[in-house]
């Protein structure tokens, strides 16, 4: 019978002899928006370690504390995982589930 | 050769009449919601005293869920064949533990069908709901690795266009870490964990039957692209056709000679 | 060989082309979606049972070593600097270089499960179980889950560090590298919302 393809034809492969060409962001970029997630992680720990307060007590800063958290997890997405060359209906879905899942969080430690 | 498409597809239909029937006998049996392991016996013990006729009923009629479990796992291995082909490791793997995904129904609904058939020691009631309850949630053993083999099965397919997306295989194979933390309900009382918990009940639940719908609409999908093939005369790399085909065509070449040497 | 240029999106003159694509295929988007959607659910489990014992969690979230929280996460970003970077190489065609960046990725990673495990040593035998307490049922199941989803990534970067090294990746290989990356990128940023909740948040 004739050969068929053994390989998968997926949706994503870099182009072999096509001159069309998928801008990622540079390495500079990258380092930039790595170093800032090391700042923001080292941020978040800074205010962790200096809260007080009763258990069961609502703190704002916790409400930050996730949000930060979500940021860093959006940004590590689209410059790490390379959603920001990525179909627009993939990134988005990532997009919008780090917003509500921010939101659903905060809400929850913020209502219950 | 036959295909029997239509009974492939009433086949792939059990999958989701498993469901209803699950979730609606079930519902009848009041169920849904299991008790917490921490009910003292006599709450145990009266749950199935007030409830007796229901939760008869309900759990009676559960058991259909586990023999319908089976039919849509057969036709599953039937399209995992066209993938493997003759030599079916996977395939054959996929039934068996879809067979013993039955006795996950109908042992522990028999436990406690036993604890609703006599008035007892609330002792031996809260024992034997036991019986039912740590297995209905913990009896993953089988499943996992029914999910596992179809996962990998799928991504091992080497068409141009396989028989189902990739992005399914992934899935299945995911889904079986899902299930396998409600293995270790034993561990618990309560909390998360327990067999009433939101991950080895809930998440247990929603992730079976979530993953079951997908397959039954992908499944649809395969029989009807086995159909459109089959009526094209381009159905590739079914080991059976393929071999008809071969034939077929060396005897319209031993045709040919005789033909022209005639 | 496969050459992917790279172009700076900040060099004048930089040819930016229309096309996107999938980063590695479809499938490992449905797995790292789905896990997303997960791990969601159960940190809002989480936030439930906590509301109601509030005492208890935030005396098991004191117990807990935040410096060692604060080390896990740098660690982990570490190590997806030096996938990134893996790829990057593994685009200028240098496959040896690639296989270094992810064998440091390995190493991040190793140091971390190395910790982890002091770290629920640790708690152990000062009696915090799976089953003492609410709050370290949740600690133990969440790293205990990311602990797995940890260790088949470590499995997946000596895969990839073998594959960076053979000439001419083709495109199965490619949705190895790109797929595998995302998913060692998934483990560094599920860390990321379970540091807070565990560690910093009483």
């Amino acid at each position: 019978m004739s050969a068929t393809e053994t390989v998968q034809t997926g949706a994503s492969m870099p182009p072999e002899d096509s001159i069309d060409v998928v801008v990622h962001p540079s390495q500079r970029a990258i380092l930039v928006v790595w170093v800032m997630l090391i700042l923001a992680t080292c941020a978040s720990w800074v205010i962790g370690i200096n809260e007080e307060g009763t258990p069961g007590d609502v703190h704002p800063m916790n409400t930050l504390l996730l949000v930060i958290a979500l940021a860093k997890v959006r940004f590590v997405g689209i410059y790490f995982m390379e959603l920001a060359t990525a179909p627009r209906v993939l990134r988005g879905i990532f997009e919008a589930w780090a917003v509500l899942a921010a939101a659903l969080l905060c809400l929850l430690y913020v209502l219950l | 050769m036959d295909q029997h498409f239509t009974m492939q597809r009433v086949c792939t239909w059990a999958a989701p009449a498993c469901t209803l029937v699950f979730f609606g006998a079930f519902a009848i049996a009041g169920y849904l919601v299991p008790p917490s392991p921490g009910a003292s016996p006599q709450e145990t013990a009266d749950f199935y005293a007030n409830n007796t006729d229901t939760i008869r009923l309900g759990l009676v009629l559960m058991c259909f869920a586990g023999g319908l479990w089976i039919i849509w796992s057969a036709q599953m291995t039937n399209q995992m064949l066209r993938i493997e082909g003759r030599s079916a490791p996977l395939a054959w793997t996929q039934l068996a533990m879809g067979t013993c995904a039955c006795i996950e129904f109908i042992m522990p609904a028999y436990f406690w069908l036993t604890a609703s058939y006599r008035e007892r020691d609330p002792e031996m009631q809260q024992m034997l709901n036991d019986m039912g309850w740590l297995p209905f949630d913990g009896f993953v053993w089988t499943i996992i690795w029914q999910n596992a083999v179809i996962g990998a099965a799928v991504l091992m397919d080497k068409r141009a266009t396989p028989l189902f997306p990739r992005w399914y295989g992934y899935m299945s194979i995911w889904v079986a870490f899902l299930y396998l933390p409600s293995g270790f309900n034993v561990f618990f009382k309560d909390g998360p964990l327990a067999w009433n918990g939101a991950i080895s009940w809930w998440l247990l639940l929603a992730s079976i039957f979530g993953w079951l719908m997908v397959t039954t609409y992908l499944l649809l999908q395969a029989v009807a692209r086995q159909e459109r093939e089959t009526a094209a005369g381009t159905l590739a790399g079914d080991p059976i056709s393929d071999l008809e085909r071969r034939v077929a065509l060396l005897e319209r070449q031993a045709q040919a000679e005789e033909r022209v040497h005639a | 060989m496969t050459v992917l240029a790279t172009e700076s999106l900040e060099e004048p003159g930089a040819r930016v082309s229309t096309r996107r694509r999938v980063p590695g295929e479809v499938g490992i988007w449905v797995l790292i979606l789905g896990d997303l959607v997960v791990f969601t659910y159960i940190f809002a489990v989480f936030l439930a049972e906590r509301s109601n014992e509030p005492v208890v969690f935030a005396a098991g979230s004191e117990h807990l070593n935040q410096n060692y929280g604060i080390i896990y996460t740098l660690i982990l970003l570490l190590s997806s600097l030096y996938v990134v970077r893996a790829l990057h190489r593994l685009r200028s065609a240098d496959g040896h270089a690639a296989a270094r960046n992810f064998l440091g990725a390995f190493a991040c990673g190793l140091a971390f499960l190395a910790l982890k495990v002091t770290e629920w040593m640790h708690e152990a035998d000062a009696g915090h179980t799976l089953t003492s307490d609410h709050f370290f049922t949740f600690y133990f199941l969440m790293t205990g889950l990311h602990a797995l989803h940890l260790v088949i990534g470590l499995f997946l970067l000596i895969y990839l560090a073998v594959l960076a090294r053979r000439p001419a990746p083709g495109r199965s290989q490619w949705i190895l590298f790109e797929g595998g990356a995302c998913f060692w990128h998934m483990v560094d940023f599920l860390w990321m919302v379970i540091f807070p909740l565990l560690y910093l948040m009483p």
